[in-house]
């Protein structure tokens, strides 16, 4: 795929040519990441996809992937996303959640520590959360024009 | 300018960094990937690329820093999913467009600010993703005229 060293944004190739790395899931219902997946935009929705992260412990600082629910029936996703940790209480952040003309809705609903983020099949088409290593945790932020689209667990 | 300064820039990590000053029309393309251009000098229209043309993961940010005048991004008919959000300190969150769908026109009205920002990247064959944020009320606007 082009990327550079320990797949951050760096190097030839496909980031070489500024252009963005987009890997269509498609009926894929399972995706262990790895260090390579770092600079990768995901499509999903189309079926019920079980993705895991990293060990963020084995991971470099900026590694970094994003998701966007693109396959839809009737404008919500066909299918819901999990995004699991390897480990427990990995991720930090929030996401956005909340119609137009509506409250903001935050996922996790009170601070802390989660272990998974979902794209939940409740989600709009368009809706994306992104994922960045910093530190021993997952920075995790995103929006959706769903009300509690982006759910934490 | 070539397509080797937005290499050049990509090679080092960094984005290319475009302002459009008074200009008041530019045309998008294939080379513009991975650009940022500072807008609002001037009434503007960009006209996006056909996304049916473009490779996957072409990409290209507008920020406004200077709020004279309207910044209008059309592209080819409803190949935009994503939304932009709108709104100021304390208040509800604002959706552009206000109901989920495909678009084709982002507006940079006036009374938009400095620092004001639309992304818009080719996610697939015909498909853009758009999202951004504007800290005044539907100072952004994602329509399908």
């Amino acid at each position: 795929m082009g990327f550079g060293v320990h797949g951050l944004n760096t190097g030839s190739g496909h980031f070489g040519r500024g252009l963005k790395t987009i890997v269509n899931t498609g009926t894929d219902t399972s995706l262990a990441l790895t260090d390579s997946h770092s600079g990768t935009i995901f499509l999903v929705g189309a079926v019920a996809l079980a993705v895991t992260l990293p060990a963020a412990s084995g991971l470099e600082n900026g590694w970094t992937v994003k998701f966007i629910g693109e396959h839809a029936t009737g404008g919500t996703l066909t299918a819901t996303t999990t995004i699991t940790g390897a480990g427990t209480n990995e991720l930090i952040g929030h996401a956005v959640t909340g119609g137009d003309n509506g409250n903001r809705q935050l996922q996790p609903v009170n601070a802390g520590a989660k272990d998974m983020v979902m794209l939940h099949t409740t989600a709009a088409r368009g809706d994306w959360v992104e994922i960045t290593k910093i530190g021993s945790n997952f920075l995790v932020f995103g929006s959706s024009r769903i009300n509690n689209g982006l759910p934490f667990a | 300018m070539g397509s080797f300064a937005f290499r050049s820039a990509a090679l080092a990590g960094k984005k290319k960094i475009t302002d459009l000053g008074t200009t008041t029309a530019l045309t998008l393309a294939s080379g513009h990937t991975n650009t940022v251009f500072l807008c609002g000098g001037a009434t503007q229209a960009v006209t996006l690329p056909n996304a049916n043309t473009l490779p996957v993961g072409w990409n290209v940010k507008f920020v406004v820093n200077d709020e004279t005048a309207v910044v209008t991004i059309t592209g080819t008919a409803d190949q935009c999913i994503g939304h932009v959000v709108t709104g100021g300190d304390n208040q509800n969150r604002q959706l552009q467009p206000t109901s989920a769908g495909l678009f084709d026109v982002i507006i940079f009205t006036a009374g938009g600010l400095k620092g004001d920002w639309v992304e818009i990247t080719c996610i697939t064959s015909g498909l853009f993703h758009v999202h951004g944020d504007c800290r005044v009320i539907d100072k952004i606007t994602c329509t399908s005229p």
